[in-house]
């Protein structure tokens, strides 16, 4: 089917369209939802508003620029608006942190362990890791969207950067421990 | 196999084709959310459009309820007739009895049904029971009585129906309310019958009620025990009867218990009806709880003008060139919405007015002709005013009012009259909105009274200003038509800023001959209002 058309059908409230454009598109809005979100179920709830939002939305997509694009915009924004708000239920650590270039030993580290870490970091550190490295925003770009400084934006990412080495640290001195015998 | 990495690759790689598909009912979730939405969309419609059906209905029911409180104690006045001359007609052997009941219901037959139907509200089943076993007994009574058993029989039918109809209304007042005026309407040819034995059952209640009374009083709200109390006393009652009318009895009882009856039942039957009363009153406040009131303040520049050119001081003034001074102002209001665009209100402003009449010239003169509508002070009296346009300069000395030895060494001073006027306004003015959002727009039209507060004329000139007296054609009530553009921005929730340009026509402000001086008076109107 052609998408401009299942867009527009989405826009007159076209219940199987919308349901058709859900079923496209579900599977990577859903990862972007869990890098973004503190757990699966909260990645859920997230999804569910921001199709909401979507749908409430298409009707202002004008078929400038990429749709999947634009899709994806809605939903980090709709994330960014559940945890903007709740930064203070963590307390980051805002002094600025030295930004270094922090390098792991690759390894084969599952896909799991790495959402695992990174649904583990305070919400901050979370939202600017996920916004700079994975969909490669600007610092400029991320302190407008979650009203901080740039400053604030670059200590937060150094000091995901240096939770996420530690944990991935953490993970093979465990694998070691367990398995000694695959070093 | 394992090499030094940026943290960030790792990551961008392994996330960069990560897909995830959720729980497969997440999409009905969605779904339920969408149509939840769209219902909810509709809803508001429904709910303006159930609102005012809702509004419409309690008006219906509190306008019935209205009419039936009405009708409600008319009603005894014709029963009364009605029980004396039906029965006294019929009735010969029951007169003595007929006669207690026609007293009866003329000391107390108001109260009497409050409290027989306050009876039947607290205590559901037992009026019904009662009343029941009264019909039946009094049938076998009256069918072993007299010659009027026929038709007391079949109207005893009626009373019995009325007497359940009351044991209904416990729970909706108005209902009842409502099938007893319909069976009135339905049963014309039945009415004195109906209300002939409508007074029966009361009267029947009010024995019931003189036995109870001292249980009432004693326990006002404890029922229970009526319940068995007023079967018995019905037996009692009907065995009475049949044992031969010992009325003189009944009688008896029944006036000493009325005695004490009249004023416990009076003020018990006051309490329920007012309290009924403060209910619906209490109703119609909750409808109208909107912001109904709002309490104005403003200022204003005045502005004075005139229709036409003339002159209200004196009619050779006429024709001289007046100018208008702007004054200010200010005042208080209140309004009352009547509805969501439309409002009256009232108020109660303050304002001062004056223009000059320019051109003139004024010197003293021993023989001063004063200017026709000014009422001179003593000082002021020697001072004689003149047109100092050339057209009448040129007039002959004599109508100048000097003698004529007088215009070789008087000095003429040029300046202008000044006319003051105070007055204290009170409108009465509609307004209707055009726009009610946060920024309004609205029509204002109404009128004032205006009561004169100063008046001053002065004559002045190089900022000399000398005080000539009051004008004595300024009438102390005068009226004006107003009409006005209203702009009103709610900066807060209950407070509004206001600026009203309204001009306002004056209509009588002069008693008589105001040389076609037709003022109006022009004020932008600006404030801040607050809604309560």
């Amino acid at each position: 089917m052609d998408l401009k058309q299942l867009i527009d059908d989405c826009k007159n409230n076209n219940r199987k369209a919308q349901e058709q454009l859900y079923r496209l598109y579900s599977p990577k809005l859903f990862a972007v939802c869990l890098k973004y979100s503190r757990n699966y179920a909260e990645a859920q709830d997230n999804l569910q508003d921001g199709f909401i939002l979507i749908f409430k939305k298409i009707e202002q997509f004008s078929f400038k620029g990429s749709f999947d694009g634009w899709l994806k915009r809605v939903m980090i924004n709709n994330v960014l608006q559940q945890y903007r708000n709740q930064t203070f239920l963590s307390l980051v650590n805002e002094d600025v942190a030295e930004d270094v270039e922090v390098e792991i030993e690759e390894d084969t580290i599952s896909m799991d362990y790495l959402l695992k870490i990174i649904q583990e970091l305070p919400d901050r550190y979370r939202l600017v890791f996920n916004l700079y490295v994975i969909d490669g925003f600007s610092h400029a770009d991320i302190a407008e969207m979650l009203t901080i400084n740039v400053g604030t934006s670059k200590s937060n990412l150094a000091r995901a950067r240096m939770i996420l080495k530690e944990k991935i640290e953490q993970y093979k001195n465990e694998e070691t421990k367990t398995f000694p015998s695959a070093k | 196999m394992s090499d030094k990495k940026n943290i960030d690759r790792l990551f961008q790689e392994k996330f960069n084709d990560f897909e995830a598909n959720p729980a497969e009912d997440l999409w009905a979730n969605i779904e339920a959310k969408l149509d939840d939405k769209k219902r909810r969309r509709v809803i508001p419609l429904w709910w303006k459009l159930s609102g005012v059906a809702a509004i419409f209905l309690i008006g219906f029911w509190v306008g019935q309820a209205v009419f039936n409180n009405d009708v409600a104690p008319t009603n005894p006045v014709v029963i009364e007739n009605n029980s004396n001359q039906t029965n006294g007609k019929v009735i010969d052997a029951n007169s003595e009895n007929n006669n207690t009941n026609g007293i009866n219901p003329k000391l107390n037959t108001n109260p009497d049904n409050a409290i027989s139907e306050k009876e039947a509200t607290s205590n559901d089943v037992t009026p019904k029971s009662a009343n029941t076993a009264n019909v039946v007994d009094n049938k076998t009574n009256i069918s072993s009585q007299k010659p009027s058993a026929v038709k007391s029989s079949s109207t005893m039918v009626n009373a019995s129906k009325s007497g359940i109809a009351q044991g209904k209304s416990s729970k909706h007042r108005s209902a009842k309310d409502k099938s007893n005026s319909d069976k009135n309407k339905a049963n014309v040819s039945e009415r004195f019958e109906q209300k002939d034995t409508h007074q029966m059952a009361v009267n029947t209640g009010k024995r019931n009620q003189a036995e109870n009374q001292p249980n009432p009083i004693a326990e006002t709200n404890i029922n229970k025990t009526n319940d068995a109390n007023s079967l018995q006393i019905n037996k009692d009652l009907t065995l009475d009867g049949l044992k031969g009318n010992n009325n003189s009895e009944i009688a008896v009882k029944e006036t000493d218990n009325k005695s004490i009856d009249t004023t416990l039942n009076n003020s018990v039957a006051k309490n329920e009806l007012e309290e009924l009363l403060n209910k619906k009153e209490d109703k119609l406040k909750q409808e109208s709880k909107l912001n109904r009131w709002q309490l104005t303040s403003n200022v204003a520049p005045i502005f004075l003008g005139s229709a036409s050119n003339g002159s209200p001081i004196d009619s050779t003034l006429v024709n001289n060139s007046k100018s208008y001074n702007t004054g200010v102002g200010f005042g208080i209001g209140v309004s009352y919405a009547i509805s969501k665009k439309l409002t009256i209100r009232t108020g109660l402003n303050k304002f001062n007015m004056s223009y000059n009449t320019n051109d003139i010239v004024y010197f003293a003169g021993l023989d001063s002709r004063s200017l026709k509508h000014i009422n001179a002070t003593a000082s002021a009296s020697r001072i004689q005013i003149e047109d100092d346009v050339p057209a009448t300069a040129s007039a002959v000395p004599s109508e100048t009012g000097l003698l004529p030895f007088e215009n070789s060494f008087v000095h003429k001073n040029k300046g202008y009259i000044n006319q003051e006027m105070g007055y204290l306004e009170m409108p009465v003015e509609m307004t209707y909105a055009l726009l009610d959002k946060k920024f309004g727009i609205r029509i204002i039209g109404g009128f004032s009274t205006l009561l004169l507060q100063d008046n001053v004329v002065n004559v002045v000139s190089d900022n000399r200003s000398t005080f000539l007296g009051e004008a004595d054609n300024l009438n102390n009530i005068h009226f004006s038509t107003n009409f006005g553009i209203g702009l009103n921005y709610a900066f807060l929730k209950s407070f509004e800023f206001n600026v009203e340009p309204t001009f306002k026509y004056q209509l009588n402000t002069f008693s008589s001959d105001a040389g076609n001086f037709k003022p109006y008076v022009f004020g932008i109107y600006s404030g801040i209002s607050y809604k309560f």
